[in-house]
C-alpha cells in the first residue's frame, strides 16, 4: 500500500480536508494524511459546515465540491438500487454506497437533486461494509447478484485516496459468483491493476463525445483517457461495461456520436464489453433551479427542451429519445450485430420504440437481472431488523 | 410596563409591513427601535424588550408575514447584533427554513421594487417559486420583467411559469426586446409566445402536427386531435354515434384516415 501513488493533482484537489476524530487513525485518513499538506488538514469533531436541512444552495453546492471530509457512517451500506422499481425498465441491482457526492462537475449530475451534505463526504469504515456483505454471502451462499458502489459517490475517482477498490476486488474472490461494478468518470485504475481477482469486477464507464464532455462534464477524465484506462482493464482480466448516459442532444450530435462509437468499436471488440447502455438526459424537475444557477443557460443541459414525463422527471421529447436512441444502437449496429446493447432508466414506451431488447433478455446478464435476488435481499433485511429488535 | 415618546424611537426597522398597526393599540418597540406603528409620528411605544425574546415580541405584533416582508425586515436588520442570531428561529416561526437559499432569495427580492414585492405576496409566491431570480445577474433585467408582471393579467401558476421562462430567455441570450409581452398588458398570450421562443423546436414540430391532422378527412361527428401530454404527443381521437349504421360509417370514414396516416412522416417520425 506504501507504494500506491495517487493522481498529481489529488493534493490541491481541496481547499481543506475535514478527518473526523473517530476516524483519524483509520487507513484512509492515514493515508489523506500523507497526501494532503498538513495545513488543509483539521481534525474534528463533527461535520464542519451547518447542514442546511432540505438543499444545498448554489454556493454551497459549489463549496462542497473543494472541501472533503472524512467518517464513519452511521447507517447501511448495502442496499437495494433505488432505480429497481415499478415503471422503469431497469435491472435489480444492490448498491453500496460509500461517500456522498462528487469531485467532478457533470451539468446534470442527479447528485444536484438530493445532496444536501455540504461536504463530500467518504465514509471510513469500510470494514462494516464488507461485513454487511459478508453476511448476506453466508446467508444466500449461491444468490448471483450485481452490486454497485458508483451510485452516490464516483467508484474511482477518489479511489487513490481511498484505495478502496482493492478491498472489494479481494472481498469478491470470496464470492466469485458476484459481480463488482464499479463504475466511473475518471481514468484512476493503476491502483487496483495488481490485485488479484475472480474475474467478477466489471469496470464500467460513462462515455460522450469529446465535445459533451468539455462541454457538460468539468472536472472529469477526457474520453481518449477514459478509453485507455478500459483498455489497461481490460488487460488486467476485468470486464467492462459503458454507458452512454446521459445522450444529450446539441447541434451536430450525430456526428459527435458517430465518432465516440467509433472510437470505441476500433479500440474494443463486442466480446469485450459486457454491455453498452444507453440512457437519454433526465432530471428531476426541482433540480433545475440549481443547475440554472450554477451553469447559466449555455449548458446543453439546462436549455434542453425537456418535458414532464410520466414518472415526473424532465425528458425530451419521446420522439427524440427514440431517434437518439436508435441512432447509436445503429451506429453499434453497423460495426457489429453483437455488441449487448441495453437502455437504463428508460420508460418502457422508449424501450418499445428502440430497436434493443429489454434488460432481461441480454445475452449473459439474465441471470444477475432476475427478481430472485430482490426477494432474497428483502428477507435477508427482514432478518437483520428482527435480530436488531432483540439485541435491543 | 415601560413606554417610550415616539420622538425618541428609531424606524431603521421600518419593513413597510402589508397590514397597518391597529389604531386603536399603542406602537410597540424593543428598547427605542420601533417593531410596529412606523407611519407614526406621535404618542408612545410599549417597549417589549423586558417581557421576552425579540423574536418572540416581533412574532406577537406579526402573526403572519409574507415572504417580501420577511426580506425586507432581514434587509434592514441583519448587519444588527439583536438581529444576527435569530433569523433562523424568526423564519421558522413563519414556516420557513433558514439556510443559504432563503437567504440569497431575500437579499434580490429586497433590492427589488416595492411594487414588486408587494406583487409576490399579492401572489404568495414561495422561495422556489422565485428561484429563477438567483440566476439572474442584471438587476436591469429583473426590473423589466418585474413591472411587466406586476402589470399583468396572470394567474399565479401563468406568472410563476412566465418568470422561469423568461430568466431562462435572457440568460439564452434574447433581449428583452425579443421577448416582452406584445401588448401593454401581458396576458396568457405573452404565455404561450415565451414558450414558443423557449420550446422552438416543440413548437413547431407540435404545430406541424396537428395542422397535419386537423387537414385529414374526419368522417362526421369525429374529430382528431394531436395533443402534447408531457413528453409525447399523441393523437387523440374521439366520435360520437347514436346507431350502429353510423358507427360503421365513421369507422369506415376512420380506416380512409387511418390509411393517409401511414403516409404522414410528420406525425409518425418512425
Ligand atoms: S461524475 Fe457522476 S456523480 Fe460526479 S458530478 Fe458527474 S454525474 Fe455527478
Amino acid at each position: 500500500m506504501e507504494k500506491i501513488g495517487w493522481h498529481p493533482d489529488l493534493p490541491t484537489k481541496f481547499d481543506r480536508v475535514y478527518i473526523e476524530d473517530k476516524s483519524w487513525n483509520s487507513p484512509v485518513a492515514e493515508r489523506a494524511r500523507r497526501i494532503f499538506p498538513a495545513e488543509r488538514i483539521e481534525r474534528v469533531k463533527r461535520q464542519p459546515f451547518p447542514e442546511p436541512g432540505n438543499q444545498l444552495s448554489a454556493a454551497e453546492y459549489n463549496r462542497s465540491k473543494r472541501h472533503l471530509y472524512l467518517c464513519e457512517y452511521q447507517g447501511r451500506f448495502f442496499k437495494r438500487c433505488p432505480g429497481a422499481r415499478p415503471g422503469l425498465a431497469c435491472c435489480n441491482y444492490f448498491v453500496l454506497n460509500l461517500g456522498l457526492g462528487c469531485d467532478m462537475n457533470c451539468t446534470y449530475c442527479y447528485l444536484q437533486s438530493f445532496l444536501n451534505t455540504p461536504v463530500l463526504t467518504i465514509y471510513s469504515n469500510l470494514p462494516q461494509a464488507l461485513e454487511e456483505m459478508r453476511e448476506f454471502l453466508l446467508e444466500q451462499p449461491e444468490l448471483k447478484i450485481r452490486i454497485g458502489t458508483g451510485e452516490t459517490v464516483d467508484s474511482l475517482s477518489l479511489d487513490d485516496l481511498t484505495l478502496y477498490s482493492r478491498e472489494l476486488i479481494a472481498f469478491f474472490r470470496q464470492a466469485p459468483h458476484w459481480r463488482l461494478e464499479l463504475k466511473t468518470k475518471s481514468a484512476k485504475v493503476d491502483q487496483f491493476l495488481d490485485v488479484e481477482h475472480a474475474g467478477n469486477i466489471i469496470v464500467s464507464w460513462s462515455l460522450n463525445p469529446q465535445h459533451l464532455i468539455d462541454h457538460e462534464e468539468p472536472d472529469t477524465a477526457p474520453l481518449a483517457e477514459r478509453l485507455a484506462a478500459a483498455r489497461k482493464c481490460r488487460a488486467a482480466g476485468h470486464h467492462l461495461t459503458f454507458h452512454f448516459d446521459p445522450l444529450i442532444y446539441h447541434e451536430g450530435w450525430q456526428d459527435h456520436y458517430r465518432q465516440v462509437v467509433a472510437e470505441v468499436t476500433s479500440q474494443f471488440a463486442p466480446h469485450e464489453v459486457l454491455s453498452i447502455s444507453l440512457g437519454a438526459l433526465r432530471f428531476q424537475p426541482e433540480q433545475r433551479h440549481l443547475m440554472r444557477e450554477r451553469f447559466g443557460m449555455k449548458s446543453y443541459v439546462t436549455q434542453a427542451e425537456t418535458f414532464r414525463s410520466a414518472d415526473g422527471k424532465h425528458r425530451y421529447d419521446l420522439d427524440l429519445r427514440r431517434e437518439m436512441f436508435d441512432f447509436v444502437l445503429s451506429e453499434f449496429r453497423r460495426h457489429s450485430e453483437d455488441w449487448n446493447l441495453l437502455l437504463c432508466m428508460e420508460t418502457r414506451e422508449a424501450w418499445m420504440g428502440a430497436l434493443a431488447a429489454m434488460p432481461k433478455s441480454v445475452p449473459g446478464l439474465g441471470e444477475y437481472f432476475n427478481g430472485q435476488a430482490l426477494t432474497a435481499f428483502r428477507e435477508h433485511q427482514k432478518q437483520n431488523y428482527n435480530e436488531q429488535g432483540r439485541n435491543r | 410596563m415601560k413606554t417610550l415618546p415616539l420622538s425618541q424611537c428609531n424606524k431603521s426597522w421600518d419593513f413597510k409591513p402589508l397590514v397597518a398597526w391597529p389604531r386603536t393599540l399603542p406602537a410597540m418597540s424593543w428598547g427605542s427601535e420601533l417593531l410596529t406603528g412606523f407611519d407614526r409620528d406621535s404618542g408612545v411605544a410599549v417597549d417589549l424588550a423586558e417581557t421576552g425574546s425579540l423574536v418572540e415580541g416581533f412574532r406577537a405584533c406579526y402573526a403572519s408575514l409574507t415572504l417580501a416582508e420577511l426580506s425586507r425586515l432581514w434587509s434592514r436588520t441583519h448587519p444588527n447584533p439583536n438581529w444576527a442570531e435569530h433569523f433562523e428561529e424568526l423564519f421558522r416561526g413563519y414556516g420557513l427554513r433558514w439556510n443559504d437559499e432563503l437567504r440569497t432569495t431575500c437579499a434580490i427580492l429586497a433590492e427589488l421594487p416595492l411594487a414588486f414585492q408587494n406583487w409576490t405576496s399579492s401572489k404568495q409566491l414561495s422561495v422556489r417559486d422565485l428561484a429563477p431570480l438567483r440566476a439572474l445577474a442584471e438587476r436591469s433585467q429583473a426590473l423589466e420583467l418585474g413591472t411587466t408582471l406586476v402589470a399583468s393579467k396572470l394567474s399565479k401558476s401563468e406568472a410563476v411559469q412566465a418568470l422561469e421562462w423568461a430568466v431562462e430567455l435572457l440568460l439564452m441570450d434574447r433581449s428583452w426586446e425579443e421577448i416582452r409581452p406584445s401588448t401593454a398588458i401581458a396576458d396568457s398570450r405573452w404565455l404561450s409566445s415565451l414558450k414558443a421562443l423557449r420550446f422552438p423546436q416543440m413548437t413547431s414540430g407540435d404545430r406541424q402536427q396537428q395542422q397535419a391532422v386537423a387537414r385529414l378527412a374526419w368522417p362526421p361527428r369525429t374529430s382528431g386531435h394531436w395533443l402534447r401530454q408531457g413528453d409525447k404527443a399523441v393523437l387523440d381521437v374521439r366520435l360520437q354515434a347514436d346507431s350502429l349504421e353510423e358507427f360503421r360509417g365513421q369507422l369506415r370514414g376512420l380506416q380512409k384516415i387511418e390509411a393517409s396516416l401511414k403516409d404522414q412522416e410528420v406525425l409518425w417520425k418512425k
